[in-house]
């Protein structure tokens, strides 16, 4: 009797796995919606300003970090690309270290580091995160910035913009952004060699003073450790640190031109044009319409199942993909919509481009509703419970209940 | 590739798994279909998501010479629709679903997937048994693909700096294999492909049994099971893919070639040796050397030729391993006005070197803790 029990169980448990008829002709429905757990990052504030954001993750033996100063857009003018020298200098060995001494201690133990302008980051097995933490902080704070490096670093950036110097990308985003935000602001100024030619070893020092300090500064810690212990580390490092005070400097607002106008870069080597359509916006995450332009953009040229690559692409085939994008901040930034595509049909695509963002303009609300998912992504849901409780377009649309 | 992608090609492979598998253990489930449809199942809860991925065993090697580009060209037709899907329905359904997809094609493989919020496992399944059981394609899906696949060489090669780099030395490296030609294929074969060719590839390659369904992510094993027999179950298998055999000849003198490109100010070195199949103990090795040469600013080129002699202004070895062969990569680009020939002798050098004496143990154990790291920074997403 239990023998037979057990067949038949067994027997079930077989057709428990078994196939099922379905209805091919339609998508199937989706199950309850899933629950997405994010816990909140462990925050503290060191004596010197420095905000440590530590966010747990045992999934793998390694833990990595991050320095991040929020500097600003900071002007360079005919010094462009002093800042991201700077960055790259100190990559070159501390006052303790030279160089080959520091790249190896890193990459012996499997330890990447890296520091740029506005900060660095490690990632090290769990053994070996006390040792690259303690790393990236010496070559935060007492960088060798030599003479010999600057010279090697220069002439590596000069050639590196040769290589550049035909890629239409390269030159696309360039000129969009000094013609949209004019080449006196920080954020329309670009590198050039007359430019990177004007910069001295000063400069870059003069720089590092300013910059690369405990103000304003975010460490955030992730992965196998505990919070305690990512504080211990974080007061080691970077406790008695001690800085210049970045202000964020003001950037005046610019104007779009009054029509539309239309700029052509001839690049006789290529074999596609890059086209940009862009404009000037001013969108802090604060504005009511921040989420609504968010939406519209999604639309208009936010992946596959948007207006530019159906129409650019998938039924004109004039372009491998066309997208646009928007986003919103403390300065002023760009809408902008991008193809690349083949010399013959440029002024085609152009026109496409301008039907496609007037068509976006009349989208109807009712459209949106039932064209996008019901649910916002969890990270802009999050946004707009912190900064838009109250929108009412979001709530007209979509479900803001915590997931 | 079938969208553009932001991460960037990850040539380090499967093979460091093998070598730190005793620290971290990947558990999976593996079993066939009677179709013929191998099933690979991984179970994470770390996030709400599950990734149903679709594996075929065919890539721009299977090709016919005057045909090149057509495994790839195929790819970006499997998008236009089913018998249950309309035509430009597919990324809709995606879309709407809260879920984002992709697909690329190498020389040996096509890869299809999706990611979607759990809850819609079922529709991950339903898009890709529909893509096996019966896509739907007709002319004005050829026509408008070969123009978007004629653009995405465009973008990704021809406006390229350095973009026909690969095309120049796999067809030195390789003279009789289907390597000698590039994924992407040629204009002309592009233009040459017809409706008829395709469906006929469909019905060759596009079987169960030549088929890997791999799914990871938030999923319970048993009632995934169950959907995997309904869904694909019914899909009837074709005849055996017969994979090409093809060998090649020892390469017994050096070969020397220039190429020129207009999107470029300043050239590259680079020298190619043909090596053995990406799943010999070779290939591994051949990895670890790649570590030793140039992988970070502590490793032997990189050191020697970016900041000692400052030559270089970038120094990369790689080892680009297929199925059938690889090819061994050493490139540099040149920090002014440096002669190629200095290059070339510090590639030699340090080859030579390698070729007679052994690593040191620290090197050795180096190489373990960069390998080690790599594969937990990889283990992290689902």
């Amino acid at each position: 009797m239990r023998k037979i029990l057990f067949i038949a169980a067994g027997v079930l448990f077989i057709s428990g796995s078994y196939a099922q008829n379905i209805d091919r002709s339609h998508a199937p429905k989706p199950g309850p919606a899933p629950v997405i757990k994010l816990k909140d990052p462990v925050v503290y504030t060191l004596k010197n300003g420095i905000k440590v954001l530590v966010v747990e993750n045992h999934k793998t033996p390694m833990i990595s970090a991050s320095y991040y100063i929020y500097t600003g857009p900071v002007k360079e003018g005919d010094k462009a690309g002093a800042m991201g020298l700077m960055g790259r200098m100190l990559n070159e060995g501390t006052q303790h270290m030279s160089k080959a001494q520091f790249d190896l201690a890193a990459e012996q133990d499997g330890t990447s580091i890296s520091l740029n302008s506005s900060g660095g980051s490690v990632a090290a097995l769990d053994r070996y995160f006390d040792k690259g933490l303690g790393l990236m902080a010496d070559a935060l704070r007492y960088p060798a910035l030599a003479q010999s490096s600057f010279d090697k670093l220069k002439t590596q950036e000069l050639n590196g913009l040769k290589i550049s110097e035909k890629s239409i990308n390269t030159i696309a985003s360039n000129v969009t952004s000094a013609l949209a935000y004019g080449k006196q602001s920080p954020l329309g100024e670009f590198e050039t060699s007359a430019s990177v030619n004007n910069i001295a070893l000063a400069d870059v020092k003069d720089y590092y003073q300013k910059y690369i300090t405990p103000s304003n500064g975010y460490l955030t810690i992730i992965g196998d450790i505990k919070p305690e212990q990512a504080h211990k580390l974080a007061e080691k490092y970077f406790g008695d640190w001690t800085g210049a005070k970045i202000t964020v400097s003001q950037i005046a607002p610019v104007e779009n031109p009054a029509t539309t106008e239309i700029d052509l870069v001839d690049v006789p080597s290529a074999v596609q044009s890059v086209i940009n359509v862009t404009n000037v916006i001013s969108l802090p995450l604060d504005n009511p319409d921040y989420f609504s332009a968010l939406i519209a953009n999604q639309i208009l040229g936010g992946g596959s199942d948007a207006y530019l690559f159906k129409d650019i692409r998938e039924k004109h085939g004039f372009t491998y993909g066309a997208y646009s994008s928007v986003s919103g901040g403390v300065h002023q930034t760009r809408f902008n919509a991008n193809a690349a595509v083949r010399n013959a049909v440029t002024d085609s695509s152009v026109m496409l481009f301008m039907q496609n963002i007037k068509k976006s303009g009349m989208v109807k609300s009712t459209r949106i509703c039932s064209e996008t998912p019901k649910r916002l992504s969890t990270a802009t849901l999050r946004s707009v419970q912190k900064h838009r409780p109250n929108c009412r377009f979001c709530q007209k649309y979509y479900d803001l209940s915590p997931a | 590739m079938l969208l553009r992608s932001k991460g960037s090609l990850l040539i380090a492979g499967a093979l460091l798994l093998s070598m730190a598998s005793s620290a971290q253990e990947v558990k999976f489930t593996e079993y066939d279909l009677d179709n013929g449809l191998h099933v690979i199942l991984h179970q994470d809860h770390t996030a709400p998501v599950v990734a149903v991925s679709v594996m075929y065993h065919v890539g721009s090697k299977n090709e016919t010479p005057g045909l090149t580009g057509f495994a790839h060209f195929f790819e970006h037709l499997l998008f236009e629709g089913s018998e249950n899907i309309k035509r430009g329905e597919f990324m809709k359904i995606v879309s709407a679903g809260g879920g984002q997809n992709n697909a690329n094609t190498t020389q040996d493989r096509t890869f299809y997937y999706e990611v979607f919020p759990s809850n819609q496992l079922k529709l991950g399944l339903w898009l890709e048994s529909e893509r096996m059981m019966h896509p739907v394609i007709n002319q004005i899906g050829v026509n408008t693909q070969r123009e978007v696949v004629k653009e995405e060489k465009r973008m990704r090669v021809d406006n390229r700096p350095y973009g026909h780099l690969m095309e120049d030395v796999f067809k030195n490296l390789f003279t009789k294999h289907p390597y000698h030609w590039q994924t992407i294929g040629s204009m002309d074969d592009i233009n040459r492909a017809k409706l008829s060719e395709f469906q006929d590839f469909f019905k060759k390659f596009y079987t169960p049994g030549n088929a890997v369904l791999s799914i990871s992510g938030d999923l319970n094993i048993d009632s995934t099971k169950a959907l995997i027999s309904s869904y694909f179950g019914p899909i009837a298998n074709g005849p055996k893919v017969v994979q090409p055999s093809i060998k090649e000849d020892p390469i017994t003198h050096q070969i020397i070639d220039t190429a020129y490109d207009a999107n470029i100010q300043v050239p590259a070195l680079l020298t190619a040796y043909r090596t053995p199949a990406e799943n010999s103990k070779d290939a591994v090795a051949l990895q670890m050397i790649s570590s030793i040469l140039s992988g970070g600013a502590s490793s032997r080129l990189y050191k020697e030729l970016v900041d000692d002699k400052k030559t270089a202004l970038e120094v990369a070895s790689f080892n680009y391993a297929l199925e059938d062969y690889g090819a061994y990569l050493v490139l540099a680009i040149p920090n002014g006005a440096t002669p190629l020939d200095s290059l070339l002798q510090a590639f030699d050098t340090n080859i030579k070197e390698l070729q007679t004496n052994l690593i040191s143990e620290k090197d050795y154990q180096k190489i373990l803790n960069q390998a080690e790291m790599d594969l937990s920074t990889r283990a992290i997403p689902v």
